[in-house]
């Protein structure tokens, strides 16, 4: 018997409790239950008997926390541990079909961003247990409450094993788990990933789960498991508080929701599996039909593509001297701004394309991913031409990705579409071919259903395949607009897919560019557009959509529109052609309070720094920069207010918060100069650079930023390695941008070493550089104890130290 | 698993917040005032207060403090005299939750002066939650009286002490709540402690810096204040 034909079966029976039963025998709390399979294997055989006694079609063996984390210093190995586990659970099942799962639950510690534990080290955890549990007849993912360290499970599994996967994670009541993933999130995202069933299990009692498996049901096709605890525990006594015969009851409702697979978990023993069964004797399985959608997905957000929505455009190097700057320098920081204020104005989805020739690519876009889904929770379009890196940004996409994409070419098709099949996501399709981009829209028609036959063959549901019809520059072929609507209406209604295009080809080489602009988007809404990859933060576009939105009656009774626009103004359409300003993109920070207390008489550079009047500063900068050189703004204005701000930090007339308002405007300033410079010199503003990291295993990064922010406002360019950082990245950092200090932040007792042996590796290389530290625990003498050459006690005295090093 | 009370926070202490971020005798102004309170509004919106506890039988052996059914040895000086007067401790795991360290990150990358300022109220925040989850512990323990908190990590309580506490606790599953290889707890604004409990009357045991490694440096004691 395999597990695929024990699926034919009405039901499936999947056992209760191990800890709770070992508990029950004596385990004492915080011991590793896993070890108890070598110490006391009768325990175990005997609690898989129990359970195959009671009806269990499927024993977990004692494999849960069986990882190198979880097994560190305990004296045996993740191979024996598990070895001897899957062993004795086969024994026990021996002369009957019950078959043997290899339980695998998290790691233990958490993943990036907000743990230390990145995502290819989860993959080599997972693989390690699954390679060490080969034996089994399936692979259980279970008490899951993070949809990427989930991920990186699955991927592990499919890819050193060919065992069936079953998935289960742990929802509270609000219907998300711990780190928020929602329901159709995970489903979206495991069925994606081409998983054998799916469901929840633990957190919860029978009663709680129902509406989670009820709207779990409505998001895959695939078998449901559903296994929870025997209700809630008392926080006194840790008992449960429903009984053996109330679980099975009230799991009496579960099958007419489609469940296939039932068993139980914590507080659940043999008798709450043999009420289970008993229970189900009398009940037939009723198959569920997924409702059949378009959409896509981060962890957290689902986007449901049933009317307009907007995909932001704007992380692209194409054209943009700034960025391809940006990604030159890593600076993600400017990156995951331009994600920020797309968000903010209205995307909904944003497209990620990281290409430049001087760059790796594929690393880029690991890099890009990881830190953009770490701060904005929208789902994105890995772009690329290049397939192997669609494929790394797919591996580490948290969530259900667009992948843009694909076209009518062979080339294209066999390389891409396989991609888009085993990482689950959805695909453009663009209507090129061999030939180009064809004239007429029945061509082009042509090729959509091409790439709908190939990606269908492979099966890749076809509401996961966008058509890109292609907007041509309306300046050079103007008939070609009307081919391309009439080609989006086509796909739209006689293949029944969604359709994407990018709206601001269409103005190319136009005076009011905008206004042609946001007219083609509303006429290719109304020919049936889905996905307009735009410019969210232009108002018109975004007004577009939002207005078409309400006026076809998808924002029912106007809410969305409202409350977009009820304080602002931002629906007026700019008259000129001018760029306009959407509410989001002036920024409401300090400045925007700043400003209303303040008369406008106080025109200096110097007012604005001190009252952190950020746009005043740059306004004030660009003016200034008429009659002075940027090196006299900086020397004679920017640094002596910034000075100014420092000492009043010192002697508590100001605050951390202020002086970093204050750095804020200079940071303003600097980029008025910067961008001046850039039209009229290229000269460069920097004072020199300085390399800035928080030490290995250490992830407070407040403190270095801050003190990051501060140097640059003074002119000096960081070079900004993060958190976490290992102690040779920051070797390599100082001698390729031949650096003259080294700022090396950590906040924990437990760090300070990282920061010593980080310290001593730059002496080791002989890295000419002075280092200076800093940090909460930190204190002069630890910091010379450790041969660092400056202790900076804040942010300011940072400044200082750059200023003594690097003048 | 999870406990049927739930805390909710719905208004955070700024004054303390204020005093993190290092005012003392002054008030923020108007402008870091409305600061102050638009952060709190974006910070409450992604608060998830998460708890769980469990009160032990202390248990002494030799010189040796444990809690008792567990393995779990309480070293140190300051643990050992904080909780000598004392034959039980209630442990205390307490989590803001994920979307805080989120909104922090967003922050950081867009705007300094928020993340700073969020960064002090979410401190205030944990530690509301923790005065919170004490009033619930206390409730069903009448007649007894307790300790101040004592953190994981401060004095001279191995911050080392955190898995194993973690693991006892099952924190992971329960709340969320787990500890990196350096011992630090993430979700980031978290705090897990050991409150000492005795029948009747405990003499006051003040809070004092004595036995702070920080005591040569602290920022605190530099504005004339105090941390606690």
């Amino acid at each position: 018997m395999d597990f695929k034909t024990l699926l034919c079966k009405e039901f499936v029976i999947f056992d209760g409790g191990m800890g709770t039963m070992l508990q029950e025998r004596g385990m004492p709390m915080g011991a590793v239950p896993e070890l108890l399979s070598i110490q006391k294997p009768e325990w175990i055989l005997d609690i898989h008997r129990s359970y195959i006694r009671a009806g269990a079609d499927v024993i977990y063996a004692n494999t849960f926390g069986a990882n190198a984390y979880k097994l560190k210093n305990c004296g045996y190995s993740v191979a024996e541990v598990i070895g001897a586990s899957i062993g004795l659970a086969k024994q026990a099942c021996e002369g009957t079909d019950t078959l043997v799962a290899l339980d695998i639950g998290p790691i233990g510690q958490l993943l990036e961003p907000t743990g230390t534990l990145s995502f290819e080290e989860a993959y080599e955890i997972y693989k390690e247990q699954i390679t060490a549990g080969r034996e089994a007849d399936l692979i259980v993912f279970e008490t899951q409450t993070d949809l990427y360290e989930l991920k990186a499970a699955v991927l592990a599994a499919k890819e050193n094993s060919k065992l069936p996967i079953v998935c289960t994670m742990t929802f509270e009541k609000n219907l998300r788990t711990f780190t928020g993933c929602g329901i159709s999130n995970m489903a979206m995202t495991l069925e994606g990933l081409g998983v054998t069933a799916l469901g929840v299990n633990c957190s919860l009692g029978p009663k709680e789960l129902y509406p989670i498996v009820k709207e779990m049901a409505e998001w895959t096709g695939l078998p449901l498991v559903v296994k929870p605890n025997a209700g809630l525990p008392d926080p006194l006594t840790n008992k449960y508080d429903v009984t053996a015969r109330e679980f099975a009851l009230q799991l009496q409702d579960f099958p007419a929701l489609g469940v296939k697979i039932f068993g139980g978990c914590c507080g659940t023993t043999p008798e709450y599996i043999e009420e289970l069964a008993g229970m189900l004797k009398d009940q037939h399985f009723i198959s569920h039909a997924k409702t059949s959608r378009a959409a896509v997905c981060s962890a957290v957000d689902t986007v449901i593509i049933s009317q307009p929505r907007i995909i932001g455009e704007r992380i692209n190097p194409t054209g943009k001297k700034r960025f391809k700057e940006a990604l030159l320098n890593q600076d993600m920081d400017y990156i995951l701004n331009q994600a920020i204020d797309q968000v903010k104005a209205g995307a909904e989805i944003l497209d990620v394309n990281v290409g430049l020739p001087d760059i790796d690519e594929t690393s880029m876009m690991i890099k890009a991913v990881k830190a953009i889904q770490s701060i904005v929770e929208v789902p994105l379009q890995l772009d690329s031409t290049i397939p192997e890196v669609l494929e790394a940004g797919l591996r580490v996409y948290n969530g259900k990705p667009i992948v843009n994409s694909v076209n009518g070419e062979e080339q294209s098709l066999a390389s891409v579409l396989p991609l888009v099949k085993k990482y689950g996501a959805a695909v453009v399709g663009l209507t090129l071919d061999e030939n180009g981009i064809p004239k007429s829209s029945e061509e082009r028609f042509e090729i959509a259903k091409k790439i709908l036959k190939r990606a269908t063959e492979l099966g890749i549901p076809k509401e996961d395949i966008y058509i890109d019809c292609l907007t041509l520059t309306a300046s050079a072929e103007q008939e070609g607009v009307a081919e391309t609507l009439q080609a989006v209406r086509r796909v739209k209604e006689e293949l029944g897919l969604k359709t994407v295009l990018g709206v601001s080809n269409i103005s190319f080489g136009l005076p009011g560019r905008e206004l042609i602009n946001h007219t083609f988007l509303t006429m290719a809404m109304q020919n049936g557009l889905d996905l307009p990859i735009m410019n969210p933060n232009v108002a018109s576009m975004t007004g577009s959509v939002r207005a078409f939105r309400l006026l076809m009656g998808y924002d029912k009774n106007s809410l969305e529109y409202i409350e977009a626009y009820n304080t602002q103004l931002q629906y007026m359409l700019p008259v000129s052609g001018t760029k306009a300003v959407t509410p989001m993109a002036e920024k409401s920070g300090p400045a925007a309070f700043g400003q209303s207390f303040v008369g406008s008489s106080q025109n200096s550079l110097e007012y604005a720094i001190e009252n952190g009047l950020k746009n005043d500063g740059a306004r004030i900068t660009t003016e200034l920069l008429e009659t002075k050189n940027p090196m006299e703004i900086i020397n004679d204005h920017l640094i002596p207010a910034l000075d100014k701000a420092g000492s009043q930090f010192e002697t508590g007339k100001i605050f951390l918060p202020q002086l970093i308002m204050a750095a804020d405007v200079a940071q303003a300033a600097f980029a008025v100069i910067k961008e001046y410079l850039g039209k009229h010199s290229g000269e460069s503003v920097s004072r020199g650079k300085i390399v800035l990291a928080t030490v290995k295993g250490d992830i407070h990064d407040i403190g270095k930023n801050i003190v990051k922010v501060l140097l640059e406002n003074y002119g000096y360019t960081v070079i900004d390695l993060g958190k976490d950082v290992d102690y040779q990245k920051v070797v390599d950092a100082a001698l390729e941008h031949k650096v003259k200090l080294v700022g090396l932040s950590a906040l924990m007792t437990t760090t300070l070493v990282s920061m010593e042996k980080t310290i001593s590796l730059l002496r080791e290389n002989h890295v000419d550089c002075k280092v200076m530290v800093g940090g909460a625990v930190l204190t002069p003498s630890y910091a010379e104890k450790i041969g660092a050459d400056f202790y900076a006690r804040d942010a300011k005295e940072s400044v200082d130290i750059a200023k003594r090093v690097l003048g | 698993m999870s406990l049927d009370e739930e805390i909710i926070i719905k208004e955070i202490d700024k004054g303390e917040a204020a005093r993190y971020l290092g005012y003392r005798d002054t008030l923020p102004d108007l402008n870091m005032t409305k600061l102050i309170l638009q952060a709190e509004i974006d910070l409450l919106k992604v608060i998830k207060p998460r708890y769980c506890y469990k009160v032990f039988d202390l248990c002494r052996e030799n010189d040796s403090l444990f809690l008792a059914g567990t393995r779990l040895e309480l070293k140190g000086d300051s643990i050992r005299k904080h909780l000598s007067d004392c034959e039980k401790a209630a442990a205390l795991c307490v989590t803001l939750s994920d979307g805080v360290d989120k909104l922090l990150r967003q922050n950081e990358v867009e705007n300094m002066v928020n993340a700073l300022i969020i960064d002090a109220l979410a401190n205030a925040a944990v530690e509301q939650v923790c005065d919170e989850a004490e009033k619930i512990i206390f409730r069903e323990m009448e007649g007894y009286s307790h300790t101040w908190r004592f953190g994981v990590g401060y004095g001279d309580f191995p911050l080392s002490t955190q898995k194993e506490l973690l693991e006892i606790m099952n924190a992971g599953k329960r709340i969320g709540l787990c500890a990196t290889e350096s011992c630090i707890l993430v979700p980031r604004k978290s705090v897990t402690c050991l409150i000492g409990i005795r029948q009747g009357i405990l003499e006051e045991r003040k809070k004092t810096c004595k036995n702070c490694h920080l005591l040569g440096d602290c920022e605190y004691r530099r504005r004339g204040t105090t941390c606690y």
